[in-house]
């Protein structure tokens, strides 16, 4: 066992015996030793959000160290480990996995944090796998003798801690990937059977699990070259081998859930069968992100029988789950006794417990500077990273006049999902080929949250948190296949975005319903596909014109539609989209099409992919003025954007949120 | 219509108390009862049942139906309790469901990211 001296592991090393060999304790001697988990760290090594590139204080691995050096406060000896989905998650993980691949003689950022907090073991999650296997063999420095990774390249620096995995084998080898377990002598302080400190040694084994479901998901990384088992099977095959080489307790790390649906060993969340093979003295779990123990949870996995939510128990065995992003810390703390052979763990004492780094008054605890200074550099490089230019724009993409028909920063959204839908059909779905292809979208914010809530792209180079903007939500593209009555009927309850307008009135009439959020009000930005929106109409009676390619759209002629998950799946209840009529469910974020359709046109212009409008409102002569609200001081963006019947009518609406006033003619 | 019928033939034989495996195929048929047969109290029954049985693309949509009150009576809490079902079982879409009504900015960022991440491992 290697141990990472550092300045928080100091005191621990202090108060404890000398280093050297342990003599075997006296009969009847105790020991308190407190397990502690993280899990799903998901490479959230500071709290800093890289997209908002801001810092988000309600997470990361710096404010867990502050709850680590608590607990080894309170228990004289503790156990770190880490439950896996570790080293994927955040821009510093793209970063160093994609962007600017790591060098093999250095550590990964989040493994470099973990060794300073002296870390001890840990599991391999399923997002472990997501950069595929050759990367996975370099930053944990194991070789892998698999498919596709050559097996002579020299060992990669890695954690300096052993990393423990028992159910995924090379089919090359028919050997497990990593160590399945590794048995630990921890030392520790004890007292003899008269209260008097003694140094002592218990022998720790840890084992590790990760879903086997890990194939389906990196199908593209692991066919053909690892196979999984199950993890009961896996169980029963190396618990009794750890006992045999002397382990005294065995602490399973698993990621992964409960589940009491029969058993089977290709499952996702296992652990409520792990629980039940004899042998395991405390289990780590992790994946769901969720809080256990917690009595007042909900969640159907801690409901079931044989769980015990408040006091931490699956099937007797003491199992803690620390929730996600170092948000909070698991500690088992475990009270050993010697009988005179072996230490056993007196189970009537065991405390469970997951301890959040946010505090009753909604704080948050310090986080810890070193780990701060200590990726320093790879900190900064991301932040670098999600600012570089990925292409340009020849104009200014704006939301605030979305509403009255500026596409500016829709349209380019549009053409890059029906870009991808179209070349996605051309190559996998032939029997599609001769529909047309269209693509919704709408903008995400359009100043519900204050003046500033709007999406502003300045013309000039386009970075990836620019995309970020474009398109704010984490969607993956989708594709429905609707006909033209149904295209109608969208489009249809996109216009409930606007009031019913009675022309007749003298009064100001405000334009926009806020019980409609910008968000279901779907576009079409396209010199295909025309209608009008009639506003002087109820919703639901107000698309006029609807023409492709200049033809009156008929109620039996079939579309393809490119839109997102969340909309294709039901969000928004919009009529028959509820799943049925998607025929595209693709891996890929709308996000991510975004930004490899920006690189490819290198270029944006305002002609090309700023100006399609599909949709205007259906002309009417009013008889007092339509108004709506946007950030004041913008009207030259509508003039740019070819909106002459739009004026600002008064700099602040009076409202006292900083809005402007703007005035809409519809007759023109 | 015919495929409907025989659909419902199929699993009455099982009986309402069919094993939890089949779901999906409730699911499925609620679908087709809502866009099909256009019978959206047949719909909420059929997704009723699936979404008891766990599934989460049934709980989302019975819950856009009780709050429409489409094929039932209005039901916001009822529709609020199968949506956040749903996000429990990480079904993405409810994640941001909840996110997009979450007053407070720091839980809907947060809720955002949850179906970010649930989207990397959903289940198709």
């Amino acid at each position: 066992m290697r141990y990472q001296i550092c300045i928080s592991l100091l005191p621990v090393l202090l108060s404890g015996a000398a280093l050297g060999a342990a003599p075997v304790p006296p009969a009847g001697s105790t020991a308190v030793l407190a397990v502690l988990e993280t899990t799903d760290v998901h490479a959230n090594v500071l709290g800093y959000d890289y997209f908002k590139l801001a810092p988000d204080a309600s997470l990361g691995l710096d404010r867990t160290a502050s709850l680590i050096a608590q607990a080894r406060k309170d228990f004289a000896n503790t156990l770190l480990l880490d439950n896996g989905d570790t080293i994927q998650g955040t821009a510093l993980a793209d970063y160093q996995a994609l962007a600017a691949p790591l060098p093999c003689a250095q550590t990964l950022a989040v493994y470099k944090a973990m060794n300073l907090l002296g870390f001890e073991g840990g599991g391999i999650g399923n997002h472990e796998f997501n950069y595929g296997l050759a990367y996975l063999s370099q930053v944990t420095g194991n070789r892998f003798d698999v498919a596709g990774v050559d097996p002579a390249k020299p060992r990669c620096a890695g954690p300096a801690f052993p990393q423990v995995l028992a159910n995924v084998y090379s089919l090359k080898t028919h050997q497990p990937l990593f160590a399945p377990y590794r048995i630990i002598d921890k030392r520790i302080s004890a007292l003899d059977a008269d209260g008097k400190p003694i140094a002592a040694t218990v022998k720790v084994g840890i084992i590790g699990f990760t879903p086997p479901t890990i194939l389906s998901w990196d199908k593209r990384w692991l066919d053909g070259k690892i196979y999984t088992e199950g993890l009961r099977e896996t169980a029963q095959k190396y618990l009794p081998e750890m006992r045999a080489q002397g382990a005294e307790l065995v602490v399973a790390i698993s990621h992964g859930g409960l589940d009491d649906s029969p058993y089977s060993p290709s499952m996702e969340n296992g652990n409520y069968y792990l629980a039940q093979v004899p042998g395991i003295d405390a289990m780590l779990i992790g994946h769901s992100h969720q809080l256990f123990p917690n009595a007042a949870s909900t969640v159907p996995q801690f409901n079931l029988p044989g769980v015990d939510k408040a006091r931490g128990l699956v099937h007797g065995v003491p199992t803690v789950m620390a929730n996600l992003w170092g948000k909070h810390l698991g500690v088992i703390g475990l009270h050993l006794r010697f009988d005179g052979v072996k230490w056993a763990v007196d189970t009537g004492k065991t405390t469970v417990e997951a301890r959040a780094a946010q505090l009753a008054d909604k704080s948050f605890v310090a986080p810890d500077p070193a780990i701060a200074a200590l990726i320093a550099d790879e900190h900064e490089a991301t932040i670098r990273y999600v600012k570089t230019a990925v292409g340009a724009s020849g104009f200014r993409m704006s939301t605030y006049f979305a509403d009255v028909g500026d596409v500016s920063a829709i349209a380019v959204v549009n053409r890059a999902q029906a870009d991808y839908l179209m070349r996605y059909v051309r190559a996998n779905l032939p029997q599609y080929a001769t529909l047309p292809v269209l693509s919704m979208a709408a903008a995400f914010k359009s100043g519900s949250a204050g003046v500033r809530d709007f999406t502003d792209v300045p013309a000039g180079p386009l970075a990836l948190n620019n995309a970020a903007d474009l398109y704010l939500y984490p969607n993956a593209l989708y594709a429905v296949k609707v006909n033209g009555a149904q295209l109608k009927a969208w489009l249809e309850k996109a216009a409930g975005r606007f009031n019913t307008i009675d022309p007749a009135k003298l009064e100001a009439q405000e334009l926009v319903n806020p019980g409609f959020p910008s968000f279901n009000f779907d576009m079409v930005t396209s010199a295909e596909l025309a209608y009008e929106i009639d506003v002087t109409q109820p919703p639901g009676a107000r698309i006029k014109g609807l023409a492709y390619r200049g033809k009156a759209v008929e109620a039996a002629q079939k579309f393809l539609v490119a839109t997102n998950n969340y909309r294709a799946s039901g969000g928004g209840n919009f009529p028959g989209l509820d799943g049925s009529k998607t025929v595209l469910a693709s891996p890929d974020t709308n996000r991510d099409i975004l930004i490899a359709y920006i690189k490819a046109a290198k270029t944006l212009t305002r002609a090309q992919h700023g100006a399609a409008r599909s949709w205007r409102f259906a002309k009417v002569k009013t008889a007092g003025p339509v108004v709506f609200h946007s950030a004041p001081g913008v009207i030259g963006l509508a003039h740019e954007a070819g909106l002459r019947n739009v004026l600002q009518l008064r700099a602040d609406d009076g409202l006292g949120k900083g809005y402007a006033l703007y005035g809409v003619d519809l007759s023109k | 219509m015919r495929t409907v019928a025989l659909l419902v033939a199929m699993c009455l034989c099982g009986g309402v108390q069919a094993a939890d495996s089949d779901a999906r195929a409730a699911f499925k048929l609620g679908l087709m009862y809502r866009n099909t047969a256009h019978d959206s109290a047949a719909a909420v029954r059929w997704l009723t049942v699936a979404a008891q049985r766990g599934e989460p693309a049934a709980m989302f949509i019975l819950s856009n139906m009780l709050d429409a009150g489409e094929g039932t009576a209005r039901d916001e809490k009822a529709a609020r309790a199968w949506l956040e079902a749903a996000a429990e079982l990480e079904y993405p879409e409810a994640l941001q469901q909840l996110a997009l009504s979450e007053p407070d900015p720091e839980r809907a960022a947060q809720l955002m990211r949850e179906a970010a991440h649930a989207l990397t491992h959903r289940h198709l």
